[in-house]
């Protein structure tokens, strides 16, 4: 059975057309405070694959500086158990553009969701940077550079060696990705240092978050085939001795 | 007997952490409730290793999995992908039991990323440390940090390219 739930993202962009490509990849929930920052608590229970939901945005009035798109979302939920009208909840949509960012939204927590209908809910979305953000990773030698400086900070001088590039080329890269709030530079003396920007290490997080979880679940499987392996020992050791 | 199975403390999770110590190393720690001869048994013999590797939570099964644990012994696992296989296969560098074992991730174009494993018994319990070294920035751009923008796109994808030890290539 298939249910059907929507949900509003608010986001901040400069160009409503930035929209077009948008699609929902999927949802995530998790029990109300176990989001850790960008990175998925342990009890999110991940729903892959149900990311049939076509985000469309529509300019509301721009009482912001920036003007604002609401983007309406429907997600087919395949089987509803899966969300526990007495569990509080939250939605976490990922959104996913094909050319570059994957970011979270983040919904309110939603208590007792009933009945399963269509469900307005103004998710919050961490502030901006959207469309920059796009443009800045729609480049491989940003996202290189990103990458780079994931692990460490670096001058551009370096980063123009690394990516073989000349200074200039380097400085107009990093330019874009600092007004896109992906890095910052301070320069000290002669020397520009450059490292990754709150969004950059939010990703970051995620990432390492992704891949602790994997490895969480896999040693959880682990212990079981431990705890199973002790007991029968010890079956046997009882046997050896009657 | 019966006494000590009541005794014993309810099994608790244990905490998974990861930390990237260099640009070219991850490593992953965890404590396992078991003795690390045990604990080695789950690793080395491949009916228990592929019982556990791959979590059920991720709804992928391993098609096959081979491992000849000794060294110089071959792996290799096999994932269903997309519409074929994905394979994953490497050399047992070091084979020391119930403390080390360490194995070469063969199947990525960027070289080999060696995978050590230590267990380290402590009163009863086991203390794992799984160490990534990659052969090269590059090889990590392309495998796990790859999995910045991109990688989320599909988690199939992403568990299929996480299926084994090297993971993060």
């Amino acid at each position: 059975m298939v249910e059907e739930l929507g949900g509003e993202i608010t986001v901040g962009v400069d160009d409503p057309d930035s929209l077009a490509g948008l699609e929902v990849l999927g949802y995530e929930i998790a029990k109300e405070g176990t989001l850790a920052g960008a990175g998925l608590a342990d009890e999110v229970q991940v729903v892959p694959a149900i990311a049939t939901g076509k985000a469309e945005g529509r300019l509301s009035a721009p009482a912001m500086s920036k003007p604002h798109v609401n983007v309406v979302l429907s997600i087919h939920v395949p089987n509803k158990s899966l969300l526990n009208p007495n569990l509080p909840a939250r939605f976490l949509l990922r959104l996913y553009r094909p050319t570059a960012l994957t970011w979270l939204a983040v919904s309110p927590p939603l208590h007792a969701v009933t009945p399963w209908c269509i469900l307005n809910h103004m998710v919050q979305y961490f502030p901006n940077h959207f469309d920059a953000s796009f443009g800045a990773l729609s480049d491989a030698t940003r996202r290189g550079v990103l990458e780079q400086l994931g692990r460490a900070d670096a001058s551009i001088t370096a980063l123009a060696e690394r990516f073989h590039m000349t200074l200039t080329g380097m400085k107009k890269h990093v330019g874009v990705l600092e007004q896109a709030g992906l890095v910052t530079t301070e320069k000290v003396g002669r020397v520009r240092t450059c490292r990754l920007g709150r969004r950059g290490l939010q990703e970051e997080a995620a990432w390492i978050e992704r891949y602790r979880q994997l490895w969480s679940a896999r040693f959880d499987e682990l212990d079981n085939v431990v705890e199973e392996l002790t007991r029968k020992e010890r079956v046997d050791a009882r046997k050896k001795r009657t | 007997m019966h006494e000590r199975r009541e005794r014993e403390a309810p099994p608790t999770k244990n905490d998974t952490t990861v930390e990237r110590k260099s640009e070219l190393e991850l490593v992953v720690t965890r404590t396992v409730n078991g003795p690390a001869r045990l604990v080695f048994e789950a690793w080395t013999k491949a009916e228990l290793f592929r019982r556990w590797w791959v979590p059920k939570s991720y709804g992928l099964t391993l098609l096959s999995c081979e491992m000849d644990v000794r060294v110089g012994g071959q792996y290799r696992l096999v994932f269903p992908h997309e519409d074929s296989t994905m394979e994953f296969f490497g050399t047992y560098l070091e084979v020391t039991p119930h403390s080390r074992l360490v194995w070469t991730n063969e199947e990525g174009d960027d070289g080999t990323t060696i995978t050590t494993v230590t267990f380290e018994e402590n009163a009863g319990k086991t203390l794992l440390v799984v160490h990534d070294l990659y052969p090269s920035k590059e090889a990590l751009d392309s495998g796990s940090m790859g999995a910045m923008p991109e990688a989320l796109d599909q988690l199939d994808e992403l568990l299929a390219s996480l299926g084994s030890s090297k993971e993060t290539r």
